[in-house]
C-alpha cells in the first residue's frame, strides 16, 4: 500500500509543478511561491550572515552559502534560519551542520587534528620567518669557493691587461 | 580539411620546438654559432606555423565549422561576433593553444631582440624556452588537441558557457596569459645564467623588463578577473580566493617580489641567487596554478587521475623542478656576490629583504590554503574546505607589515642607517594624513560600521595607507628638491623611481578599496509591484518585471526606479537572462555606481506569471572604484618603470638618486 501512495503522491506532484523540474539548478521557481528574503537586521539577522557565512555552497567553488542561490545553498540557508529563530547559537548551528557534513562544510577547517598543520604553517612562518632571514642572510658572513669561476669583469680586466702587454 | 592542417601544423611546431632546443644545447656546447642561429629560426617557424593554425582556428570558429568538436562544443550559431572569437580562448584546449601562441611569440621576440651583453648566455636562453614549447605543443597534438574532429558535423554547436559571455572574458584571458608567458623570458634567463656559469653585463636590463612587461599584464588580467566575477557572477564580490584566483595571484606575488630583489641587484650586487631562484618561481607557480585549476585535482584528489592531462603536466612539472634544482644545486656557486663584505644593518636593502619575506609569506599561505584541501584528502582521507575566511585571517596581517615597509622602506637610503630628515618627514606625513583619512572615513561613511573589530580595522588601515602616501610624496618632493625643481632631469634621470612611486600609490589605493569589504551592507527584500524599499538612503521601488530579447538571450529585468534625498537618479535594471542554448538563468547584475560606494542588484527570484512580484537582494559596497582606479595607476606606474633607460647594466654609473 506504502510505495503504491508513494508512487501517486509523486505522480501528483509531476503533474501539479511540471515546469519547476524543467529548470534545473538556481532557477527562480515558477510558482507563486518566491524565493524567501533573509533578514539583514537586528541581531538575527547578523547571527544568519555570521553562520550562512561559515558554511560552504556545497555546489559552487569559493562562495558561502550567504553568497549563492544555488538551490542547495538554499536548503541550507533554511535550515540555519530556522535555527537561529529558535534561538540555537553559533557553535550549536554549526556543530549541527558538521555533524551532518562533516569538517567539510566549513568554509575554514576547524583547528582539530591533522588540520592543525593548515593553521600552524602560516604562523610558523610568520613567527619563525624574520630570525631565520636575521641567521641565514643578515649575519652570515660570506664563504664562497671561487675556485675555478671568475666574474666577467675579472676575465675581461685580464684580458686588456694581456692585450695592452701584448701591443707594449 | 583545414582542420587537419592545423593540426598537422602544431605538429611541425612540436618538432621544430624539440629541434630548436636541442639545436641550442649543442650550440653551447660546441660553441656553434651557426647552429644557435638555427634554432632561433627554429623558433621564428614554430612562431609561424603556431600563428597560422591559430588563424585556422579563428577562421573556423567564424565560419563555424562544427566538425570541429572544439568549436562544437563552445559556439553556436546565435553567438555574437566578439564572443565568436573569444569563444577560442573559452574552454581547455584553446586556452591551452592561446597561451602556447604567446609563449611562442613572446620566445620568438626575446631572441630576436637579444642585447649583445648577453649575446654568451643566448643558446640557453633558446634551449630552455623551446624545451617548454615542445611539450606544450606535444600537449596541443595529444591530450589538448583544439582540432579533433566529429563526425557528423551538427549544424548547431552547443554553446559558450553563459558565464563567459561578458567582455571582461573577452579580454581577461588573453591579458593575464601575457603576464604568465612573459615570465617565461626572465626565467629562462635565470636558467641561462645558471647554466653559463655568471650573470652577463646586459642580464638584469633584460629581466628586469621582461618582468616589469609581466607584472604589469598579470596585475591588469587579475583585477579584469575580479572585475569580471564582480559584474557576472552576482554575489557581490570581486574576490573569493578561490582556487583558480589563488593560482594567478601566487605567480604575480613572485613576480613583484623578483622586481624588488632586482632593485637590490642593481645597486649593490646583491641578492642575485634570491633573484634567480624567484624568476623561475614565478613561471613555475603560473604552470602549477594550471596545473592544479585544470587537471581537476582541486576539487577532489580522486578525479585527478580521470583526466589524462593532469599526470601529464604532473610529470611535466616534477621534471622541470627537478632539472632547474639540480641546475642550481651545481652551478648556484658561480654566481658570485660582489667582492665588497656586506653589513647590512638599518638600510634600505634591509627594508627590501623585508617586503621580500612579507611577499613570500603571503604567497605561501596563499599557496599552503590552496593546496592543503588536496594534501588532506591525500593524507587523512578527510575532505576539508578551506576558503575565504582562512585567507582573510592572515592576508590583513600582511596588508598591515606591507604598508608599513612601503612607506618607511622607500623613504630609506642605501647602505646607510640615516634616513635624511626622516622623522621630520614622519611627522609631518602624520599630521598630512590625519586630515586626508578624515576625509576618507566621512566621505566613504566608514561610522557607519557596525562591528568594532571591523571599524577599527578600517581606521587604522585608512589612517595608514594615507600616512604612507603622505610619505611617499614628501620623499618624492624631497627628490625634486634635491634637483632644483629641475623637472626635466628628474623625469629623464628617474623615471623607474618616480614609476615605482606611481605603482606603490596605487597599490595603497587597492588596499583602501579592499578597506571597504569590511563594511558591506546587505538588504534582501520581497517586493510587489509598486512598492518601495529604504536602503542607506536611498529609495528602491520595484516597477515590473519586462522581458526582454536580445542576440542569444531572453532577459528579465526587474526595474527599480531609484531615488536619492528626493532625487530620481533613474532606472537600475536588475535581470536574469536565459540563454537559448542552455536555458541556465544567469545574473546580470543592476549597478549604480558613485565614486564612494556601488549600489549592487541583484535579481535573485521572480514571479513569472504576472511579472508583479520580486526578491531583490540590494548591497552597498563601499569603494570597490578605488580597486578599478589602483588597476591603473599600477599598470601606468609599471609601464613608466619600463621606459626608464637608466636601468640595469648601465644604472651603476650613470644615475646616482641616493646622493
Amino acid at each position: 500500500m506504502a510505495p503504491m501512495l508513494a508512487l501517486f503522491l509523486m505522480l501528483l506532484m509531476t503533474v501539479l509543478t511540471p515546469r519547476l523540474f524543467a529548470l534545473g539548478e538556481a532557477g527562480p521557481s515558477d510558482s507563486n511561491e518566491i524565493k524567501k528574503a533573509w533578514p539583514t537586521e537586528g541581531a538575527k539577522g547578523e547571527l544568519f550572515h555570521d553562520v550562512a557565512g561559515q558554511l560552504r555552497c556545497p555546489t559552487c567553488t569559493g562562495l558561502s552559502v550567504l553568497e549563492s542561490d544555488a538551490r542547495f545553498s538554499q536548503q541550507i540557508k533554511e535550515i540555519v534560519l530556522e535555527q537561529v529563530e529558535s534561538g540555537r547559537s553559533k557553535d550549536d548551528i554549526l556543530k549541527y551542520f558538521t555533524q551532518r557534513y562533516g569538517a567539510w562544510i566549513l568554509r575554514s577547517p576547524p583547528a582539530q587534528g591533522f588540520n592543525i598543520v593548515a593553521w600552524a604553517l602560516p604562523i610558523a612562518i610568520l613567527v619563525l620567518g624574520p630570525p631565520a632571514v636575521w641567521f641565514f642572510v643578515w649575519r652570515r658572513r660570506r664563504t664562497v669557493s671561487t675556485i675555478g669561476v671568475r666574474p666577467t669583469s675579472d676575465i675581461l680586466r685580464e684580458m686588456d691587461t694581456r692585450l695592452a702587454e701584448l701591443r707594449r | 580539411m583545414l582542420a587537419d592542417l592545423g593540426f598537422y601544423l602544431l605538429l611541425l611546431c612540436c618538432i621544430t620546438s624539440i629541434y630548436g632546443s636541442g639545436a641550442a644545447v649543442l650550440s653551447a656546447v660546441w660553441r656553434h654559432r651557426r647552429l644557435y642561429r638555427s634554432s632561433r629560426l627554429a623558433v621564428t617557424s614554430s612562431l609561424v606555423m603556431a600563428g597560422t593554425a591559430a588563424g585556422i582556428l579563428l577562421y573556423s570558429l567564424f565560419q563555424r565549422d562544427y566538425s570541429i568538436a572544439y568549436i562544437f562544443k563552445n559556439s553556436s550559431n546565435d553567438l555574437p561576433q566578439v564572443y565568436t572569437m573569444s569563444a577560442f580562448w573559452s574552454s581547455l584546449e584553446g586556452s591551452h593553444f592561446l597561451w602556447t601562441l604567446l609563449l611562442t611569440m613572446y620566445s620568438t621576440i626575446a631572441l630576436w631582440t637579444y642585447s649583445k651583453d648577453n649575446e654568451h648566455i643566448m643558446p640557453y636562453v633558446s634551449a630552455c624556452l623551446q624545451a617548454v614549447l615542445g611539450w606544450m605543443f606535444y600537449l596541443l597534438i595529444s591530450y589538448s588537441d583544439p582540432f579533433v574532429r566529429m563526425f557528423p558535423p551538427q549544424a548547431n554547436g552547443q554553446g559558450m558557457n553563459a558565464l563567459l559571455q561578458n567582455p571582461y572574458m573577452a579580454i581577461h584571458p588573453p591579458t593575464l596569459f601575457t603576464g604568465y608567458t612573459a615570465l617565461a623570458i626572465p626565467a629562462a634567463y635565470s636558467v641561462a645564467a645558471l647554466l653559463y656559469g655568471d650573470i652577463t653585463e646586459g642580464w638584469l636590463k633584460t629581466t628586469r623588463r621582461w618582468s616589469l612587461y609581466a607584472w604589469c599584464a598579470l596585475t591588469a588580467g587579475i583585477i579584469l578577473g575580479g572585475h569580471w566575477a564582480y559584474a557576472e557572477l552576482g554575489w557581490s564580490g570581486y574576490w573569493a580566493w578561490d582556487p583558480v584566483e589563488n593560482s594567478s595571484l601566487i605567480p604575480w606575488i613572485f613576480c613583484t617580489a623578483l622586481l624588488h630583489s632586482m632593485i637590490v641587484q642593481d645597486k649593490l650586487g646583491h641578492l642575485k641567487r634570491l633573484s634567480l631562484v624567484l624568476a623561475f618561481l614565478a613561471f613555475f607557480f603560473s604552470f602549477f596554478g594550471t596545473f592544479i585549476t585544470r587537471s581537476g585535482v582541486i576539487s577532489s584528489v580522486h578525479s585527478f587521475a580521470e583526466s589524462p592531462i593532469g599526470p601529464n603536466y604532473l610529470a611535466f612539472l616534477a621534471t622541470m623542478l627537478l632539472v632547474v634544482a639540480l641546475i642550481y644545486g651545481f652551478r648556484a656557486p658561480s654566481i658570485l656576490p660582489p667582492e665588497a663584505e656586506k653589513v647590512w644593518g638599518v638600510s634600505k636593502e634591509s627594508a627590501l629583504v623585508i617586503t621580500q619575506f612579507l611577499l613570500l609569506t603571503l604567497a605561501s599561505i596563499v599557496c599552503v590554503g590552496t593546496l592543503y584541501p588536496i594534501v588532506s584528502e591525500a593524507i587523512t582521507g578527510e575532505r576539508t574546505t578551506v576558503q575565504a575566511p582562512y585567507f582573510n585571517t592572515f592576508a590583513p596581517w600582511i596588508g598591515l607589515g606591507l604598508i608599513v615597509a612601503i612607506s618607511v622602506g622607500n623613504i630609506m637610503r642605501y647602505q646607510s642607517n640615516k634616513i635624511p630628515g626622516g622623522f621630520r618627514l614622519m611627522l609631518w606625513s602624520l599630521l598630512a594624513s590625519l586630515p586626508m583619512a578624515a576625509a576618507l572615513v566621512y566621505y566613504g561613511d566608514v561610522l557607519a560600521t557596525k562591528k568594532a573589530y571591523n571599524l577599527g580595522a578600517q581606521l587604522v588601515g585608512l589612517v595608514l595607507c594615507s600616512w604612507s602616501i603622505c610619505c611617499l610624496s614628501g620623499d618624492l618632493l624631497g627628490r625634486v628638491k634635491d634637483l632644483r625643481w629641475n623637472l626635466r632631469l628628474f623625469f629623464g634621470r628617474n623615471l623607474a623611481y618616480f614609476g615605482g612611486f606611481v605603482a606603490h600609490i596605487g597599490v595603497l589605493i587597492a588596499i583602501m578599496g579592499f578597506l571597504g569589504n569590511y563594511r558591506g551592507m546587505q538588504k534582501i527584500a520581497t517586493l510587489s509591484s509598486g512598492e518601495s524599499v529604504d536602503f542607506y538612503g536611498y529609495n528602491l521601488k520595484f516597477d515590473k518585471i519586462e522581458v526582454n530579447e536580445h542576440d542569444n538571450t531572453t532577459l528579465y529585468e526587474g526595474l527599480i526606479n531609484v531615488h536619492r534625498d528626493g532625487q530620481d537618479l533613474g532606472l537600475v535594471r536588475p535581470a536574469r537572462s536565459k540563454y537559448v542554448t542552455t536555458g541556465n538563468l544567469n545574473h546580470e547584475i543592476g549597478l549604480l555606481s558613485t565614486f564612494w560606494h556601488d549600489l549592487y542588484i541583484t535579481l535573485s527570484d521572480f514571479d513569472r506569471e504576472g511579472g508583479k512580484k520580486a526578491t531583490f537582494e540590494f548591497h552597498v559596497n563601499p569603494t570597490v572604484r578605488f580597486v578599478w582606479i589602483a588597476a591603473f595607476v599600477m599598470v601606468f606606474g609599471g609601464l613608466l618603470a619600463i621606459l626608464d633607460r637608466f636601468r640595469g647594466a648601465k644604472s651603476r654609473d650613470t644615475v646616482r638618486i641616493d646622493a
